[in-house]
């Protein structure tokens, strides 16, 4: 009965708990939220019951089913949503196991009404339920045939696996009744109880901050900060609004979508533009053309504008729907790419466009290229070739990333139980062996609607039609029609666009952008890591919480018309992207369960990269038109765990004695320019130093203290806690007391030093600001910063550089 | 003062501010801080080979040949007769294999039938490098690094392939090597000018030491798991970072620059280990997958496969720890028995795995397979044919075996990842 980790045994309202989600362990009488989301918001009260039949109220163990009369004076009974009660007493012990085995799609009774759907599937629970539902309408000689069958009252081909009389069969009859009439609860009042008791979050204006680093890579106004000091999370969502609007957060989206699209692999020399065929796009070079003079670095540079649109046209689409606020369900449906002047010559559709800068790489417009069938970004060339095709792969690969990318489904996560393939002897194992079939059904109608696209991107429908020896082009069991066998993925992208996972998938992908992290997993019987009942169960209360969270986005999207920005909005306005601290030490249950809240993203190059040029005001670079040094692959990319798009396309997250190492070096390098060139500048341009002049010390030349001077300096210290750090701390916290140690003791030190001969008076060259960094003009000698006989332009920099290595400066 | 913080200079002066271990997040075991130890790894160096998109055993390690041009259902093109032979070992005449299995012979074992129980490449190079199917269990190089010397500043060096840790160590992706002296002499302007500092000497070990001081604070602090987390990885990652200069040491003047990825990787690990700052090593080499041509686009990437691994034997002699290298080779899965009519060949679950180095008995070939390179079950003891109450041979016997072979099996950070498989004595 029980399953591997005897959940079954717990039978203890905590336990009971932990399972359902959103129960508090603390108060294990409270009412729960309903699972997965999908009741809508309706509620029942507990006394609410359904009849359920005689087999349930005579369970052996003393367990009654809702509904039973003495249940209401029985009041520490926690209400159990259908859903939970499905997933604990049914799902989990017998049906997950035994009875998938057959009950599924490629199983042996794939051919009857009842075939369920592993957790590996989005949105498995509802469709499962929604099946038992329908099996449940059916009686055999007065029994359902949802009893009848597996207790062998009916014939069964799986013999009697539920006897009648046993707590599993009371269960499933109980689960009849409750497939007839839902049992749901009142949800848990906000933030008392349940899941985020306890768990702190950031103020209105600290969730600005950090949403605005991560999505448009600037701090914020001190008009927006101000504003949502005052107004709280009331001002928050129009703060979103604004920035959401900004063109950096495209830029950033694009960024986060190339980590799953990988195109960025082409946007160097002729690359993109060298796997378009020249008979489809003649123009492909067009700026190598006779009827294009121009000198030879005009022509380097219309290559780069050119290669670098067409590289990137996916990236744009989702851009280009994102910007306008249209479904984002487009970026698989426009019958459009986007363009800018240099790639429209590309693909020939320049005059098609009425341009107002034709030399303007930036600018954009949708158009059609004659002769293909728009899907979205699935018919772009780039996608095309990043995801390409052989004559035996036939495709394949191609339906495995859109499962993966729009329909949020691991293709060959499916095969839940190990496979044997040396068994197999029949002559196309693909479409007749459950070896190959479990996923091979799955992923060949959607390769199959690819038909009529190359390995190299070209439209070319095979004149034989597809092949005959795989299941016919389709989608979820639906073939494309004949009529439309060219336009295979216009009718593809058409019902993923309608199909209920293609929301979900979408949050998810909101979700990993915005927090680093994926989704939670449900535990699984397979884990053989997870050590305990109650580790598992604990595990699985987390995935409750978040996936129930994570639907109720896909809800608010869908009711958006797919406005994608709108789950940006619920995301960051949320618990899980505000959690900062804790107000108790949790156990190591309590910290399995919230395993996936707080900071603790490391940024990673592009995200830090673009946060040392918003605190400091200067980028991490060696002049100001050259690379970052963070994202230069020749430099740290790589070393800092970021991709290059062709062999390294997996992030590293986690910091190695290498990535220590970079962080030290940026720390020092960036100090070395910025503080410098910061007091170069007068007070009001300022960022780092608004409140000191370098040459405020703390003594002055008889050795009396020098109230005003440590009074700006400890202020100014509190300044670049906050800018840097994002800490509003109370003057006196012991942190900046820590950062004024460390200014107090290397200016004692330096000053010392510097009059003893033993250090120089003057700054290195290296970082010296005689120049402006910018432009080069050169200083005046007022405002050069040359020379630190005081010590304190060193003692600034010292403390900077501290600040720059820290965690909350590193981590989002 | 040192212009640098010794790692155990450093760990002395965390010891003395009482930094250590506060608030690492010990969920289910001793954090990363707290297992730390300023003892320099001296084992040997571990590293995986893998053999990215499915090699094929049958033209490399476990080899059939065609019985000529009447054969029904060749696996091979190449003739049975011609399978070439060194010691117990029989190896498929094609591509550089001659060359390999004379040379290393007599060092290697190989393990032949093994069964990944998938298709799927993601599942599969999971299986052979965790040994398990499901999701979430670590590679063995971030199980060995982790249990034997995760504070080691490059404990374990990923080249890709696959590389989950569990977070019991830190992976370390190497770039470009043009960079790294700057990486070893964060302090310097140029790296080569031992003068020109940002900071003064006692500066930087002032911003070092209140750097380590505000860590610990925040991680006294630190009560949600993923921040607590978080920071016990930066502490573990800073541990050991100043050690870097070693590597610079030893690293060659010039990196292979030739288009056998292999070769270079070789250099970095085998210098990061000569310089004490290594535990284990991912090497990958793409191209197996040849669903088409197989054997025109196959061959090739076995001949490229063993020159890497003879070029990171020789950098080991040349580094002078050749003694001290114990070499993996893997892959996704096999491929099919039979070619596709694009003479290519596609996934097939049983592969094989190929070792070498010290404890590890060579000359010696464990497991076979039959005629269409379906496995043959062997007696758990013996290891011997047992067609009756034999066993398949799994990824997981394979990694429970290499984890004893490490002297890992009983460590508890391995032991945060079981293996619930009997001991084979593959390396007995």
């Amino acid at each position: 009965m029980a399953n591997k980790h005897g959940i079954f045994a717990l039978a203890g309202p905590a336990a009971l708990a932990l399972l359902i989600g959103g129960c508090s362990v603390a108060d294990p009488a409270s009412a729960v939220v309903a699972d997965a989301g999908d009741t809508g918001g309706e509620t029942a009260p507990v006394a609410d019951a359904t009849e359920a039949d005689d087999a349930a109220t005579a369970d052996p163990d003393g367990r009654r089913p809702r509904g039973d009369a003495s249940d209401i004076e029985e009041p520490a009974e926690p209400c159990v949503p259908t859903e939970s009660f499905f997933v604990q007493n049914l799902w989990a012990p017998v049906m997950s196991t035994t009875c998938i085995a057959c009950h599924s799609s490629s199983g042996a009774a794939k051919n009857t009404r009842l075939v369920l759907r592993s957790e590996s599937w989005p949105g498995w629970l509802g469709y499962n339920l929604g099946v038992l539902r329908e099996v449940s309408n059916y009686d055999y000689s007065g029994v359902p045939l949802l009893l009848a069958k597996p207790s062998g009252q009916a014939p069964h081909g799986g013999g009697e696996v539920v006897p009648v009389g046993t707590p599993l069969y009371a269960d499933l009859a109980e689960l009849v009744a409750r497939l007839k009439d839902p049992v749901t609860c009142e949800p848990p009042p906000v933030d008392d109880v349940g899941y985020f008791s306890g768990v702190v979050i950031s103020t209105a204006a600290d969730t600005f901050r950090k949403a605005s680093l991560n999505l448009a890579g600037r701090l914020p106004t001190v008009s927006e900060r101000t504003s949502l000091e005052v107004n709280g999370d009331a001002g928050l969502e129009a703060a979103l609004d604004a920035l959401l609007s900004e063109p950096a957060f495209l830029e950033r989206l694009m960024e986060a979508w190339n980590d799953l699209l990988l195109t960025n692999r082409y946007d160097k020399n002729h690359d993109a533009l060298n796997l378009l065929n020249e008979a489809d796009y003649p123009g492909r070079k067009w700026f190598e053309l006779a009827d294009y003079p121009a000198d030879a670095t005009s022509k380097n540079l219309g290559k780069q504008h050119t290669n670098r649109a067409v590289a990137q046209a996916p990236l744009e689409l989702i851009s280009w729907v994102v910007g306008q606020e249209r479904p984002f369900s487009e970026v698989l449906t426009a019958d459009y790419v986007v363009v800018n002047p240099f790639s429209a010559r590309v693909f020939g559709v320049f005059d098609q466009i009425a341009w107002e800068n034709p030399l303007d790489p930036s600018e954009r417009a949708a158009a059609k290229v004659p002769g293909i069938p728009h899907a979205g970004l699935l018919t772009d060339p780039m996608f095309l070739n990043r995801f390409p095709t052989t004559d035996t792969n036939r495709n394949r690969q191609r339906s495995k990333v859109v499962w993966r990318l729009f329909l949020g489904t691991d293709v060959l996560a499916l095969a839940e139980q190990p496979i044997d393939p040396t068994t197999i002897e029949d002559h196309n194992p693909t479409l007749f062996n459950p070896s190959c079939s479990i996923c091979h059904e799955i992923v060949d109608p959607v390769a199959g609607a690819f038909s009529g696209w190359t390995a190299m991107g070209r439209f070319q429908p095979p004149e034989g039609g597809w092949f005959g020896d795989m299941r016919p082009p389709g989608f979820e069991g639906e073939v494309v029609p004949a009529n439309q066998s060219e336009a295979g993925l216009q009718w593809l992208a058409s019902h993923i666009a309608a199909d209920p996972r293609f929301p979900t998938a979408v949050v998810k992908m909101v979700w990993r952008m915005l927090t680093g992290v994926e989704p939670l997993k449900p535990p699984s019987e397979l884990d053989d890591s997870i050590t305990s009942d109650d580790e598992f169960a604990a595990r699985k209360a987390a995935w409750d919480e978040q996936e129930a969270f994570l639907q109720d986005v896909a809800v608010k999207l869908v009711a958006a018309d797919l406005n994608i920005k709108v789950a940006f909005k619920a995301i960051v306005a949320s618990k899980w992207y505000r959690a900062v601290d804790l107000d108790n030490q949790p156990d190591a249950l309590r910290s399995v369960a919230l395993s996936s809240l707080g900071r603790g993203r490391l940024l990673t190059p592009e995200l830090l990269s673009r946060k040392i040029a918003a605190t400091t005001g200067y980028p991490w670079r060696s002049t100001p038109t050259s690379a970052d040094t963070l994202l230069d692959a020749g430099q740290y990319r790589l070393f800092y765990g970021g991709i290059d798009s062709d062999q390294v396309t997996q992030r590293i997250t986690e910091p190695s004695g290498m990535m220590a190492a970079v962080q030290e070096r940026m720390a020092n390098e960036v100090a070395c320019r910025a503080v410098p060139q910061d007091f170069a500048r007068p007070g009001w341009e300022r960022r780092l130093f608004p409140q000191v002049e370098r040459g405020y010390q703390p003594l002055d030349a008889n050795g009396f203290e020098v109230p005003k001077a440590i009074q700006a300096i400890r202020e100014n210290i509190r300044t670049l806690h906050q800018r840097l750090l994002g800490e509003t701390l109370p003057p006196g916290h012991e942190e900046l007391e820590a950062s004024w140690q460390l200014w107090l003791a290397t200016w004692e030190a330096g000053r010392a030093a510097v009059a003893a001969g033993t250090e120089s008076a003057s700054l290195s060259s290296t970082c010296a600001a005689t120049k402006d960094w910018w432009t080069s003009a050169t200083l005046a000698p007022e405002w050069a910063v040359s020379k630190d006989d005081a010590y304190t332009v060193r003692a600034w920099t010292a403390v900077v550089a501290y600040l720059l290595t820290d965690p909350r400066f590193l981590y989002e | 003062m040192t212009q640098q913080l010794h790692r155990r200079d450093f760990l002395k002066m965390c010891s003395a501010a009482s930094l250590g271990v506060v608030g690492a997040g010990a969920l289910f075991g001793p954090s990363r801080a707290e297992a730390a130890s300023p003892a320099p790894y001296e084992g040997p160096l571990w590293v995986t080979v893998h053999a990215s998109g499915g090699w094929d055993p049958t033209s490399f390690c476990d080899p059939k040949g065609s019985q000529g041009p009447d054969d029904p259902a060749p696996v091979n093109k190449y003739l049975a007769e011609t399978i070439g032979v060194s010691g117990n070992h029989r190896y498929a005449p094609v591509a550089g294999n001659q060359a390999f299995f004379e040379k290393y012979g007599k060092k290697l074992l190989v393990v032949n039938g093994i069964d990944t129980a998938t298709n799927g490449h993601d599942s599969g190079t999971r299986n052979v490098w965790s040994g398990k199917l499901p999701e979430g269990y670590p590679a063995f190089s971030a199980v060995v690094a982790g249990s034997l010397g995760a504070d080691a500043p490059l404990a374990f060096l990923s080249n890709g392939g696959y590389d989950v840790t569990g977070s019991l160590v830190a992976p370390t992706r190497v770039g470009s090597s043009s960079v790294l002296t700057k990486l070893a002499w964060p302090n310097r302007i140029d790296p080569s000018k031992p003068d020109g500092t940002y900071h003064s000497p006692d500066t930087w070990d002032r911003v070092q030491a209140a750097r380590a001081a505000r860590l610990s604070r925040l991680q006294t602090n630190a009560k949600l798991p993923r921040e607590a987390q978080a920071l016990s990885l930066l502490y573990s990652a800073r541990l050991g970072n100043s050690d870097l200069r070693l590597l610079s040491d030893v690293l060659p003047p010039t990196l292979d620059n030739s288009n056998n990825g292999l070769k270079r990787q070789a250099q970095l690990a085998v210098a990061a280990y000569k310089a004490g700052l290594a535990v284990s090593a991912n090497l990958t080499i793409g191209g197996f997958d040849t669903h088409g041509n197989h054997d025109q686009n196959h061959f090739p990437r076995l001949q490229a496969l063993t020159d890497g691994v003879d070029f990171l034997m020789e950098e080991a002699a040349r580094q002078g720890v050749a003694d001290r290298v114990v070499v993996i080779i893997g892959s996704d899965f096999g491929r099919t028995p039979w070619y596709n009519e694009g003479n290519g060949k596609d996934h097939w679950s049983i592969t094989s795995m190929a070792f070498m180095g010290p404890g590890i008995p060579g000359d010696r070939v464990i497991g076979t397979t039959d005629s269409y390179h379906k496995p043959i079950t062997v007696d758990p003891d013996t290891l011997e044919t047992n067609t009756e109450s034999g066993i398949r041979i799994t990824p997981e016997h394979v990694h429970k075996a290499l984890r004893q072979l490490a002297g890992i099996a009983l460590n508890p950070t391995a032991q945060r990842f079981p293996l619930n498989v009997p001991l084979l004595p593959l390396f007995a």
